[in-house]
């Protein structure tokens, strides 16, 4: 997963371990610090998923807040021991938000923010090639169907598999398969000098 | 790591968690006073529920027992009024209407059966109709003088004057 320098004030969790179920019964009952220790644990995925999907900005924490509002209000309804993952669960929340929110207004999807890019001109030739490849995915993939943008991101940079998105978007999983297909080819194309190049 | 990882992901801020449980905390707080002042308005509203529907099943109640009481007895019956078997001074006036009613009816019934009485004898002396009942005989009229020879009135002609 992505390692991300401007975030260093705190080791975050391994992101492949859930929540204890301790913890969530503490968050049921009210509990600030279980509750704190389930918005940190997950708070980086949410973004990371809702700053891909809508780009990046100001409305990504307003969104993010409200995921993490919905599921600590639904947490009593939330089986812990059943077979649904606190993640995935989170994400569903995530993605149902930003269906409405682009049905609210249609969000510009920006493919880096300035401050990344600035960062980017100012590191080693390394560095700035990896910044190039990473602003050339972000406008490639921005130029993606809604869609299909959303079934790539969660398959490729949340690792949920393709039963898990068709029920997180309530869709047939050869749906969710034919958007991932469409979606690589998509990029396949768009990027073909840069991959050459990687 | 992947070629995608490249592509960077708006991290939260350090106090994302605070700000987001402090959200979290108020909202609840809100909701459970919220909660308190529906739940008292419910335990009210279900306090009036019951008072309305205790007066309405006494009142029920009080004009069952009334309709029950007044259902009309055997109409047949010819026997006394009740009221001259029950003593007076236990009857309430709801009773002593219906007792006055009652007795009413019966005396009407008596009258009624007086007049059939009354009919049934004079219709039984009445003489049988006769075969001829309502015939009116014609008697021939005769204007013979005696002796007259043409006569067939009087029987065979006499010698004549």
């Amino acid at each position: 997963m992505i390692q991300v320098a401007a975030y260093p004030a705190r080791e975050p969790a391994p992101e492949t371990a859930e929540i204890d179920a301790d913890t969530l019964a503490a968050c049921r009952a009210g509990d600030p610090e279980a509750m704190t220790a389930f918005v940190r644990r997950y708070e980086r995925s949410v973004f990371a998923f809702l700053s891909r999907a809508l780009g990046h900005g100001p409305h990504v924490e307003d969104l993010a807040q409200e995921v993490f509002l919905r599921a600590l209000r639904a947490l009593a309804r939330f089986d812990a021991a059943g077979s649904a993952r606190a993640s995935t669960w989170l994400l569903t929340i995530a993605s149902r938000l930003v269906i409405d929110e682009r049905r609210k207004r249609r969000v510009p999807t920006e493919p880096l923010d300035e401050g990344l890019a600035a960062q980017t001109t100012t590191t080693p030739e390394t560095e700035q090639r990896r910044g190039e490849v990473g602003r050339a995915l972000s406008r490639a993939a921005g130029e993606l169907p809604d869609d299909q943008r959303d079934v790539f991101l969660l398959t490729e940079f949340h690792g949920l598999d393709a039963s898990d998105i068709a029920s997180m978007l309530s869709i047939p999983k050869a749906t969710v398969k034919t958007r991932l297909f469409r979606a690589r080819e998509h990029l396949r194309v768009l990027l073909k000098g840069i991959l050459e190049e990687t | 790591m992947s070629r995608w990882d490249e592509w960077k992901a708006q991290v939260p801020a350090n106090d994302f968690a605070a700000r987001t449980v402090t959200a979290a905390l108020r909202e609840r707080g809100s909701k459970r006073r919220l909660d308190a002042r529906r739940w008292a308005g419910l335990a009210a509203a279900a306090a009036g529920a019951v008072m309305v529907a205790g007066v309405a099943w006494g009142s029920w109640a009080q004009l069952r027992g009334m309709s029950t009481q007044a259902a009309p007895p055997a109409p047949t019956t010819t026997a006394a009024p009740r009221s001259a078997q029950l003593d007076p001074r236990l009857l309430t006036g709801q009773e002593a209407a219906k007792e006055a009613a009652l007795a009413a009816v019966a005396a009407e019934q008596r009258r009624v059966q007086d007049i059939r009485t009354r009919l049934q004898p004079a219709r039984r002396v009445a003489p049988a109709a006769r075969p001829d009942a309502g015939y009116n005989p014609i008697s021939p009229h005769c204007d013979c003088m005696p002796g007259d020879p043409l006569c067939s009135c009087l029987g065979a002609p006499g010698p004549g004057p």
